[in-house]
């Protein structure tokens, strides 16, 4: 109860400081391209070629979690600056 | 002619022996040693007899003056022998004579008169499943250590109702997956002072999950909750069983001994290995969603109070971390108020501490639309969600025009298409169908938790050699910063 209090009012915090930056729905088009579009398309021909090459799967879904690992890094030292550990 | 008379009859008794002895089929060299009863009964059903009243699943197979002083199992059947339903399967103990107490589905049955049923007490050995097989589907028994009470079901019922709901509290070891069906001793119950405890483990292993490569490792583990609340640490530790299974279906073992008094912990576990046992993926589990370990407390003679603690704290926190907890905050008040009747300090600071999953999950996504999702980061979260899409899209189809006149002369134009899923597919299957002729599988089948292991363990050696690395070079600045103030 307490956690999910002071997450909630976390959240809700967060959230109004933020509030008037615009949310991002899809990624922008440059010079008429759409990379939303492209990514996803791509993404989901990469998937079905995992179908049948699994270890590519494996490895890229390891990509993913070291990916998030560094974007977590990245996000710690931004908010913190040099009081990160 | 008297004397004729009585030869005659003398000779249709003896005839008449023979042609019907066949009849009287002998259950078992077991049966006229065995009881059974549920409470509140107090004498045993009788072979043919009516088995009726009230009562509850709490029911009593005994054994006495058995020759075989080895493990026996036990279980209650629905129908007759050869034709039958296992209802519940027990390892009953060891010894010439015995008592276990355990629960039959007798609540979850609706028995109406006549329906027949059996209770068998066999021979707890290599051929445990034979002895099934036969109660079940007939056919010849491995041999006669074993005892049937066959009978119907009488007036009365199963105290609590009966039919539908709930699950069944033993599991017959019957299925298809490899699990662990029953090991006791059961959690809560308790055995008297200087009383041998019986140990037990049944579990099924299926055929695919043993191999050249592949295997089953069983663990069953005692630990003594009374030195210490670190099971690691406790020097009254026994390792019941740990080893490899060597042979697919039923695995049985059973042994006891006798404990000093105090509170203990039973974990039974399936372990998936390879190469015989020398390697353990702790990653994979054997069956998906399902625990690969399982725990029983059990007391012998005189609780201890840090074996009351251990237990206690051990029971609470496996149901917690099990998806119970207070969502609503009227439970809660009941459980923190000291003037309710269910206060407890304990359950009331987990309440207040642990948070529910669902209601995280609901944070989790509040916080994604309403934080993450916000540009510029937004754009990366919105990458991440593309990469994270599990659909599967469809692979192009190329074509390619190639001029098939001569020189430069392109009115005749030959058309190639190349379809790519076509081309994937048809890879993927004859990966697929590249099997080992002798266990039936295929070339994912072996290595892909070899796989797996080997890159969830390279991400996170790359993880922490980052972290190291980073606080390493923390504190070389912080010495170059010491030492260019001593400079100057």
């Amino acid at each position: 109860m307490i956690v999910m209090l002071i997450l909630n009012v976390l959240v809700l915090i967060l959230g109004a400081v933020f509030s008037w930056l615009p949310q991002v729905t899809t990624l922008p088009s440059i010079v008429g391209f759409d990379i939303d579009t492209a990514l996803v398309t791509g993404v989901g021909q990469m998937h079905a070629f995992f179908v049948s090459f699994w270890p590519v799967y494996i490895m890229f879904q390891g990509f993913l979690v070291l990916m998030g690992y560094y974007a977590l890094k990245l996000a710690i030292r931004f908010f913190l600056g040099h009081r990160a550990p | 002619m008297k004397e004729f008379s009585q030869v005659l009859i003398l000779g249709a008794l003896v005839g008449g022996f023979f042609i019907f002895a066949p009849m009287v089929r002998a259950e078992g060299n077991w049966t006229p040693n065995i009881q059974y009863y549920c409470d509140p009964q107090t004498t045993s059903v009788t072979e043919g007899g009516s088995f009726g009243g009230d009562f509850t699943d709490n029911c009593y197979y005994i054994w006495t003056g058995i020759a075989n002083t080895g493990g026996k199992d036990g279980g209650l059947f629905r129908g007759t022998v050869g034709n039958a339903t296992i209802l519940s399967g027990h390892l009953l103990g060891a010894g010439s004579s015995g008592t276990r107490n355990d629960n039959d589905p007798w609540s979850m049955e609706s028995p109406a008169t006549n329906d027949p049923y059996f209770i068998a007490v066999w021979n707890n050995n290599a051929n445990s499943a034979d002895y099934q097989d036969y109660f079940i589907n007939g056919g010849s028994p491995p041999d006669s250590d074993y005892g049937i009470i066959s009978f119907v079901f009488g007036t009365g019922g199963p105290i609590g109702g009966g039919g539908g709901g709930g699950t069944t509290t033993i599991d017959a070891c019957i299925g298809t997956d490899t699990h662990i069906c029953d090991f006791i001793p059961h959690d809560g119950t308790t055995t008297p002072s200087g009383v041998s405890v019986d140990f037990g483990l049944r579990a099924y292993i299926n055929p695919a999950d043993l191999g050249s490569i592949l295997g089953v490792r069983i663990f069953l583990h005692n630990i003594d909750q009374n030195v210490l609340l670190l099971d690691a640490f406790s020097p009254n530790d026994l390792i019941l069983f740990d080893d490899n299974a060597t042979s697919s279906g039923e695995f049985l073992f059973g042994t006891s001994t006798i404990l000093a008094d105090g509170n203990y912990r039973i974990k039974a576990c399936l372990e998936r290995t390879y190469f015989d046992g020398a390697i353990r993926n702790p990653f994979a589990n054997l069956i998906e969603g399902a625990q690969d370990c399982q725990s029983h407390q059990f007391i012998v003679g005189s609780s201890t109070f840090i074996g009351n603690l251990s237990q206690n704290i051990f029971a609470e926190n496996n149901e917690f971390f099990a998806g119970l907890s207070a969502t609503s905050s009227a439970a809660m008040a009941h459980t923190c108020s000291p003037f309710g009747g269910d206060f407890d300090i304990r359950t009331c600071l987990l309440y207040l501490f642990i948070p529910d999953g669902n209601a995280l999950n609901e944070v989790m996504e509040n916080a994604r639309i309403g934080i993450f999702s916000r540009m510029p980061w937004g754009y990366f979260t919105r990458v991440i969600t593309i990469l994270q899409n599990p659909t599967i899209g469809e692979l192009p189809t190329f074509t390619v025009n190639i001029p098939t006149g001569a020189g430069s002369d392109t009115a005749e134009l030959h058309s190639f298409e190349f379809d790519m899923a076509d081309t994937v597919a048809g890879a993927g299957t004859l990966l697929d169908s590249i099997r080992d002729p002798i266990h039936n599988v295929s070339v994912r089948d072996v290595f892909y938790p070899f796989v797996q292991l080997t890159v969830a363990l390279g991400v996170l050696l790359t993880i922490l050699s980052d972290v190291a690395g980073s606080h390493r070079h923390a504190s070389d600045g912080e010495g170059i910063a010491v030492t260019k103030r001593r400079l100057s």
